[in-house]
């Protein structure tokens, strides 16, 4: 199989982009279509990622085409230790919350671990030793307790037996 | 972003989804249909208060939604979550008063599937998750449902190298709490934790709500007998934490409920014994027994010190020691672990 092949992505809004097969084979999923559908000249349609999104996904991709392949299990526990994103990936990532989200989805959906990655811990750094109302102004959430369940929860950080 | 232009990408994704639907990742799928749904409705409705409302009520039906989903890997359900993820009263709850801060612009981070967030979760340090339970509905349910939840949780504890503990007795969070946190109940600052008791109690409240067990009948006469048998008492003294004592003492808000129970389960065994020869089980050790238990039907405080084999009362009896041995065996291992004081710094605390 040669893999120097250009693959053709379409995205939500119809546009086309033309990648090397190996760029595209950072994705689970897309690698997965390829394997099934084999050699072919047809567009994948990518359904759920739109081209503003698709372009900074491909940019990742295409410098990190070739990094070793993760070991599913075996990185799973070394990944948790550390919240550090290399120095390349930190100035990818500097974008506005917005698309920050979107990369999340489009890494999720379009399985691309390492990158999934770099954005959760994006945002975990930003959660990370926040207040609950700071979190809260940070990520325009509404908070929907009401003050008993608020009160119920603050008492349950407090060991209660039940019985 | 202008609402009109996020409902109409988000509706198209979750169509054209749908359409490409692989049949993995349904969860994913669910909350992205949903969050179409939310958009929509956003931009649809520009009247004020009825938007947000429907919004929020989206929001509701996407919890339920992405919760149903996990629930379906793992059915176990547990009473306390049950308790959170009541359907019809979270819907109801859409009446709520609001805090009247409304935030400035889209809740995108919520909105996210649960695997990413549980994604994200999974890098916070432990101080950070107990905060974040506190920030809305949706963060609660992913840490306390039990698949993300314990997922999570697990992983900020092997970050932190805090071992499981057998007892299973706390929340995630009230392990955290009790070996990290450096309050008592009552404000004051205490940095021992009592691992039998599982509280942090500063000395004034030990000595406050600590009971010695074996005086427990003297003061409280109309206790179920085997109220001492179910409690699990500290090792340690009550107003020097850092001395066994020979005595137990046990937390005192922990006997009304215990003792509750038992007379329920007393009363339970009474009027529908689980054992089928009573009489049987009675010969064998104690003959009074059966006698006992018919006249204790009549007066409560009859004798019930003595459960039947295989009752209620003695099932409960059993099943509390069984975690007692686990509570002392976890205490005994948190200790050896983190020693028994907490040291902040390089300050050693004690009392």
């Amino acid at each position: 199989m040669s893999s120097n092949q250009c693959v053709t992505l379409q995205t939500s809004d119809d546009e086309q982009f033309k990648v090397d097969r190996d760029v595209a084979n950072r994705s689970v999923l897309i690698r997965n279509m390829l394997e099934d559908v084999g050699e072919s000249e047809q567009a994948i349609p990518l359904p759920n990622v739109s081209a503003n999104v698709l372009k900074k996904v491909l940019e990742w991709c295409e410098h990190h085409k070739k990094d070793p392949e993760p070991l599913a299990e075996d990185l799973d526990d070394n990944r948790r230790k550390t919240t550090e994103i290399s120095d390349w990936d930190a100035k990818f990532i500097q974008v506005d919350q917005e698309m920050l989200f979107e990369i999340i989805l489009a890494a999720n959906y379009l399985d691309i671990k390492p990158l999934l990655d770099v954005g959760c811990k994006t945002v975990a750094n930003m959660i990370k030793g926040k207040q609950p109302e700071e979190i809260r102004k940070l990520f325009n959430i509404v908070n929907d307790f009401t003050p008993e369940e608020e009160a119920q929860i603050k008492k349950e950080n407090e060991w209660a037996e039940d019985r | 972003m202008p609402a009109a232009r996020r409902a109409s990408r988000a509706s198209a994704a979750a169509v054209s989804y749908a359409e490409a639907s692989s049949g993995e990742e349904e969860g994913g799928r669910e909350t992205l249909n949903v969050r179409a749904k939310a958009g929509a409705a956003k931009g649809a409705k520009r009247a004020r208060d009825a938007a947000d409302e429907e919004a929020d009520e989206e929001n509701e039906v996407e919890g339920d939604e992405a919760k149903d989903v996990d629930d379906g890997a793992d059915e176990a359900s547990d009473e306390d979550d049950a308790e959170w993820n009541a359907k019809p009263k979270r819907r109801k709850s859409t009446a709520r008063g609001k805090k009247g801060k409304k935030p400035t612009g889209p809740d995108l981070l919520t909105k996210l599937p649960i695997d990413a967030l549980t994604e994200i979760a999974s890098f916070l340090p432990q101080g950070t998750l107990v905060e974040l339970r506190r920030v809305c509905k949706a963060f609660h349910r992913l840490l306390t449902d039990k698949t993300s939840g314990s997922v999570i949780w697990k992983r900020a504890r092997a970050r932190d190298d805090m071992p499981e503990l057998a007892a299973g007795l706390l929340k995630d969070w009230q392990y955290y709490v009790l070996e990290k946190d450096q309050h008592c109940r009552c404000g004051n600052v205490q940095f021992i934790p009592d691992r039998f008791l599982l509280r942090r109690l500063c000395r004034q409240c030990r000595k406050k709500h600590l009971v010695r067990v074996t005086f427990l009948k003297r003061l409280h006469p109309d206790l179920h007998p085997l109220v001492k048998d179910c409690l699990i008492p500290s090792f340690y003294k009550p107003g020097r934490l850092t001395y066994e004592s020979s005595a137990r003492h046990a937390f005192d808000e922990d006997i009304p409920a215990l003792d509750k129970h038992l007379w329920s389960l007393q009363e339970q065994d009474e009027e529908n014994p689980l054992t089928e020869e009573p009489a049987a089980a009675s010969t064998s050790t104690r003959p009074g027994r059966a006698a006992k238990a018919s006249a204790s039907k009549k007066v409560r405080k009859g004798n019930p010190g003595k459960p039947v084999e295989g009752s209620r009362v003695d099932k409960f009896v059993k099943e509390r020691q069984e975690i007692k041995k686990l509570v002392e065996q976890d205490a005994r291992m948190l200790e050896k672990k983190f020693g028994k004081f907490i040291t902040l710094g390089d300050e050693s605390h004690s009392i």
